[in-house]
């Protein structure tokens, strides 16, 4: 025990270069990068570094599950509610979550008792363009951060909850701010904390800072979209892209690209992958080209800030089809693979080496915009399904109408999904809708919404919207649906006990039988659950944590939709259940 | 609906959630729930009369890693508040501890506030002396507990009638929806003392100081100034609480050499914010400092 502490800790100081200071004690790099392998607690976002969202533990399992129950709950408190998409981070018996508005708590995670609470004090005039949410926490050494709404990553010592520092990502009056999970890892700097930037309806442009996780000074920079110079050690680096090669004249310098939903690591390959927003504005015959790297997942070395390689999912894209989801690292038919599930409605499986497409199709049904996949993954489109070019119409002030599958919104959006190393499936939480959609002449204004269209979401079938699929990445086959009638929102946790856990909008966390999809156990927690469950081992027992607080974009954007959610109310909570003690011993 | 909408909204709730952590807060720390209590050590008695004496003598005190366990009343220490309040939001306090020798810490504390720590002031180049302004809850004692090198407190006061709520109010830089723009903004001027190597510095932070009691504000404030000499001299510390008054303005007596030209003000809020300010050192006195 005592030489494997001291191994640990060696190996950990190799890794932080001689310039940062000494590394506190806590939570190591070593131990982020084997979070998947350490049951007992939960210290990234995605459960595993590569984000797999998949638990070793067993105790329970499809044949107990049924009589899961509440073991305590811990309200978010005051009238600041809103959505909560939060995953929390457990270490050493301690829930670190985080809230709408930018708050942040420390539970004890046997009483469910507060240790401390942080309120980040944000100025007026913040400009989130989809709910006040907050994603989910990151820790390190003594130290847990998060992303506020006015774009500044805060660092908080993890006993009191008191600012070590705070960093500006960027300006929030230019429409900035910050909502995902930043992600820790491994660099020849020292352990590195990631974060990416939201506002892609603002015009900005979207990019990947890496700061020294122990001090928060930047380590280096690199934009999305190609034209943007990136910098390491404070000095411009390389350019991203060539400039103008896939964007017309002045449009790449608000080309969007925004890096919103925070990224994955592949400890295999060394290389974070993060997904990139759409391109702005919203109205493509502004932009004619492939307009990269919008709408794809990049792989970018965390020694340089290099993009080592990058896989569009919707080159000129025309339907706000954001290519940030999740990139989750797995290895089938020997292969090194990487899955996602994209807004456009298709299911990518590359080869993470070097983002060669492997193979792809469709998970949501009566996809409009593309006829499938051609052999390099490209979509093959169809042109008509584009919204038309205002120029062409008579006024010039609305471009022709098209009904368009998936919404903009997505097949799949923020929630994450989950790979079972069990079964081989992933289990993607969709939703099955589409919209009208008409462009508009825009022009980008500092801190105004850069879109240029308009839209309503309409659902393609009378009693679901949402899908819950699981699905087999490599032949694309849906061995089990689970309807619900609203938007599914919340994100997926699948585990060796055979099950697999999600919320939804109308309240319920719900486990599912992993290999048939029956439903063996539901649980109304009070208010739609837009948050991904959680579930680690504490005491010798398996305990599954979830935030409950209906919000997040689908009721700000809702449209024909808002039939399915506009009953739900509002909540802020963290419910954690576990198995009655006689039940557990058996 | 906005961000701006929802504090007004919230602003109109503040008194009743303010007079509940009173009452919460007094109930508390009456209940003996002190923990480092030290063994039969008869406190003096207090000047003031608080009800709150016992709990600001071991939470603050005693409790001082510093402190040998004497505490004494010492009317030397000049501690100047006026009799009513006129303003709750800003009230001026002065404290003068120039009389008793070799001074490590003066510590402010006004009883009855639901936060009493007021600030700790460290004069480790500058005259055991310092003014400014604090919000009042309710009519409370206002005392200056003076550290010295031996570890002896050395206890002054006076009281303070005020009517409710100064620490319950948003700040009124939310009046204005950008006051981010103008946050921890810093003016300064120097005075120095005729014939002397002294001077009067005073300075303004431009900071909402939010107690965090605002319904729906948390808090919010700055917590630590460090005052240098352009040598690299540190002249004093200090560590700033809740309930300092809004754009805390201070005043303070520093040591400073003729050669000297710069005093700088370098300062951190709860939140991380860091700031730093240049205030010019005249070359001359003048007629302000020499008046008695």
């Amino acid at each position: 025990m005592h030489l494997r502490k001291a191994i640990m800790a060696a190996a950990s100081i190799l890794a932080i270069a001689s310039s940062t200071p000494a590394l506190a004690e806590g939570v190591t790099i070593d131990d982020i990068v084997n979070d998947h392998k350490s049951p007992g607690n939960v210290l990234t976002y995605g459960q595993d570094i590569r984000g797999q969202r998949y638990s070793t533990l067993e105790k329970i399992n499809v044949s107990n599950v049924a009589s899961l129950a509440p073991a305590w709950v811990f309200s978010y408190g005051g009238e600041k509610q809103r959505g909560q998409e939060t995953q929390p981070i457990v270490s050493d018996g301690v829930i670190y979550v985080t809230g709408s508005y930018s708050r942040m708590w420390a539970i004890d995670a046997k009483t469910g008792e507060e240790i401390w609470q942080y309120d980040a004090r944000l100025p007026e005039g913040i400009l989130p363009c989809c709910d006040v949410i907050n994603r989910g926490a990151a820790i390190f050494g003594d130290k847990v951060y998060f992303g506020t709404l006015d774009a500044q990553i805060v660092a908080l010592d993890k006993k009191t909850g008191k600012v070590a520092w705070r960093k500006k990502i960027d300006d929030f009056k230019a429409g900035f701010s910050y909502t995902a999970a930043p992600l820790i890892v491994p660099s020849k700097h020292g352990a590195l904390i990631v974060t990416g930037v939201s506002g892609g309806e603002f015009g900005i442009v979207g990019r990947v800072d890496a700061r020294n996780a122990e001090t928060g000074e930047l380590v280096w920079s690199r934009p999305t979209i190609e034209g943007h110079m990136g910098t390491l050690n404070g000095k411009p680096s390389t350019m991203t892209g060539k400039k103008n090669e896939t964007w017309p004249g002045d449009m790449w310098k608000w080309g969007g690209g925004a890096t919103w939903l925070g990224g994955t690591y592949d400890p295999d390959t060394k290389q974070i992958f993060m997904g990139t927003g759409n391109p702005a504005p919203w109205n493509s015959h502004l932009r004619p080209g492939d307009n990269k790297w919008s709408c794809a997942r990049l792989a970018i070395d965390p020694d340089t800030g290099e993009i080592n390689w990058g896989f569009q999912t919707t080159p000129h894209d025309g339907w706000d089809y954001d290519g940030v989801n999740e990139l989750i690292s797995f290895d089938a038919d020997g292969k090194k693979l990487a899955g996602t599930a994209d807004r456009n409605g298709f299911f990518y499986v590359l080869d993470r080496t070097n983002g060669k497409f492997h193979n792809g199709f469709p998970f949501v049904k009566n996809i409009s915009w593309a006829k499938g996949l051609d052999k390099n993954g490209r979509p093959v489109y169809v042109k008509e399904n584009y919204p038309g070019n205002p120029k062409s119409s008579k006024d010039g002030k609305k471009g022709k109408g098209v009904f368009a599958v998936p919404s903009f919104l997505g097949g799949k959006n923020q929630m994450p999904m989950a790979y079972s190393q069990q079964t081989g499936l992933f289990y993607i939480p969709s939703n099955e809708w589409g919209m009208d959609i008409w462009n508009e002449p825009v022009s980008y204004k500092k801190g105004a919404a850069y879109l240029g269209a308009g839209f309503t979401i309409k659902p393609l079938f009378k009693g679901h919207i949402g899908s819950l699929k699981a699905v087999e990445p490599l032949t694309g086959k849906v061995v089990w649906e689970y309807k619900n009638k609203a938007p599914l929102w919340g994100g997926v946790l699948t585990t060796a006990g055979g099950l697999v856990f999600t919320g939804t909008p109308e309240g319920f966390l719900k486990a599912f039988d992993a290999k048939s999809g029956k439903e063996l156990w539901k649980f109304q927690t009070g208010s739609g659950i837009v948050a991904p469950p959680a579930t680690w081992e504490q005491d010798g027992e398996q305990v599954i944590g979830v935030s409950s607080g209906w919000g997040g974009a689908v009721p700000l954007w809702g449209g024909e939709v808002a039939k399915t959610v506009k009953y739900l109310n509002q909540g802020g909570s963290f419910w954690l259940f576990k198995l009655p003690k006689k039940l557990a011993a058996n | 609906m906005s961000f701006s909408e929802i504090y007004r909204l919230k602003r109109q709730l503040v008194l009743m959630l303010c007079t509940f952590i009173l009452v919460a807060y007094g109930s508390l720390s009456s209940g003996g729930l002190n923990a480092a209590e030290p063994e039969n050590k008869e406190l003096p008695k207090d000047v003031l009369n608080s009800i709150m004496w016992k709990s600001v003598a071991t939470d603050y005190l005693l409790s001082d890693k510093n402190s040998n366990g004497t505490i004494i009343m010492n009317s030397a220490i000049k501690v100047v508040a006026p009799k009513d309040a006129e303003d709750q939001l800003n009230v001026p306090v002065s404290v003068d501890a120039t009389a008793i020798k070799n001074v490590r810490k003066i510590l402010v504390v006004a009883d009855l506030n639901p936060l009493p720590e007021v600030l700790t002031y460290e004069p480790l180049n500058a005259a055991a002396r310092i003014s400014f302004r604090i919000k009042v809850d309710q009519g409370t004692p206002v005392r200056a507990a003076v550290l010295d090198a031996e570890g002896v407190w050395h206890v002054a006061g006076t009281y303070l009638d005020a009517s409710g709520g100064g620490c319950s109010q948003p700040a009124l830089a939310y009046k204005n929806d950008d006051w981010v723009k103008r946050l921890a903004e810093v003016r300064g001027k120097i005075w120095r003392h005729l014939g002397k190597d002294q001077a009067t510095l005073r300075f303004s932070i431009r900071h909402p100081m939010d107690t965090g009691l605002a319904d729906g504000i948390p808090a919010f404030y700055v917590e630590n100034l460090k005052l240098t000499d352009s040598a690299g001299k540190i002249l004093g510390r200090l560590t700033v609480h809740e309930p300092v008054s809004e754009n805390p303005t201070i005043t303070v007596y520093p040591f400073i050499k003729q050669t000297i030209d710069k005093i700088q003000i370098k300062g951190r809020d709860n939140e991380g914010n860091l700031f730093k300010a240049s205030v010019p050192v005249p070359v001359t006195s003048t007629r302000l400092q020499t008046r008695k």
